[in-house]
């Protein structure tokens, strides 16, 4: 028991590097097939110490809470804790906003 | 013999009870009784429910290793890949180098403009020693998608550790500034 364990706690470790599903590309491609075909657009996506962070622009603000909560609930994106705080209003309407996703389960040493 | 005499007279001369003594002495009794139960139920009652806390605590931990063996065929393969892939660092390797040379010809072929390099610092932990480089690219965001899939494959045990993406003012160019890490065997 105490091996897997250890080898558990080993491969969670290392996963930032081995599990495509938490690879930047890979999660920049999940969210970005969430994007509806006008309307919307993202302006940056950073990571850093595996907390993603994706800012951009859509054309209303009830069409930014939908992205987010379509990115809620995407199985493949579930290995982030997924949290939108209220987006910024322009004087033109539209809003910008930023999505934030802690992982779930990579951790670093 | 005198001082048993004298005892055994001392006791003859003791008056019986009265009838409100014997009472008392049988409400001394049952008080006592009653006080005595009271405590050992207490005590029975805290044993009772410290051995219930163990019990659920023994259910629980059967049922997490329940789980654990379920999935140990997954996890003694993941342990085979590990040790089988996790690249380890050679006698006068520079492994520092080889990233930093892997990724700028890699990102060249993709036709990226490489603005900025560095080292990263390297680090040792007991599941990997990390050696790093930090890049700034720019090309077309195709490209750069293109190069990030072929820079990072489980096999390669390389960590995007640091990730910046954005878009420049002509898209669809963008920029992009990195921390690569290749993650090696550790020292055992």
């Amino acid at each position: 028991m105490a091996a897997i364990q250890k080898t558990a706690e080993r491969w969670r470790k290392v996963e930032e590097a081995v599990n495509p599903g938490f690879y930047p590309v890979e999660v920049l491609y999940q969210v970005s097939s969430l994007l509806p075909p006008d309307g919307m657009r993202l302006t940056s996506f950073e990571v850093e110490k595996g907390k993603v962070t994706l800012r951009g622009e859509a054309s209303t603000a009830p069409a930014a809470f939908k992205f987010a909560e379509d990115i809620k609930a995407k199985p493949e994106l579930q290995l982030f804790n997924w949290q939108m705080p209220s987006p910024t209003l322009r004087p033109d309407g539209r809003a910008e906003f930023a999505i934030e996703g802690d992982p779930k389960f990579a951790k670093t040493d | 013999m005198a001082g048993l005499n004298s005892r055994s007279k001392e006791i003859q001369n003791l008056r019986k009870l009265t009838k409100s003594e014997k009472r008392l002495s049988v409400l001394l009794g049952i008080a006592t009784f009653a006080m005595a139960n009271f405590y050992g139920l207490g005590y029975l009652l805290d044993l009772h429910s410290s051995l219930s806390r163990e019990v659920a605590d023994l259910r629980g931990q059967e049922h997490t290793n329940q789980i654990w063996l379920k999935e140990r065929n997954l996890w003694l393969a993941r342990k085979k890949w590990i040790e089988a892939a996790q690249p380890r660092i050679r006698p006068n390797q520079v492994p520092q180098s080889e990233l930093l040379e892997s990724l700028t010809s890699a990102a060249a072929s993709d036709r990226l403009e490489i603005q900025e390099q560095s080292f990263g610092a390297n680090e040792s932990t007991p599941n990997y020693q990390s050696v790093a480089v930090r890049l700034k690219l720019s090309g077309s965001l195709r490209d750069v998608i293109k190069w990030l899939v072929q820079i990072q494959q489980p096999e390669l045990f390389q960590a995007v550790t640091s990730f910046s993406l954005k878009s420049a003012n002509e898209p669809p160019t963008v920029s992009l500034e990195l921390e690569v890490a290749r993650w090696y065997a550790p020292n055992l």
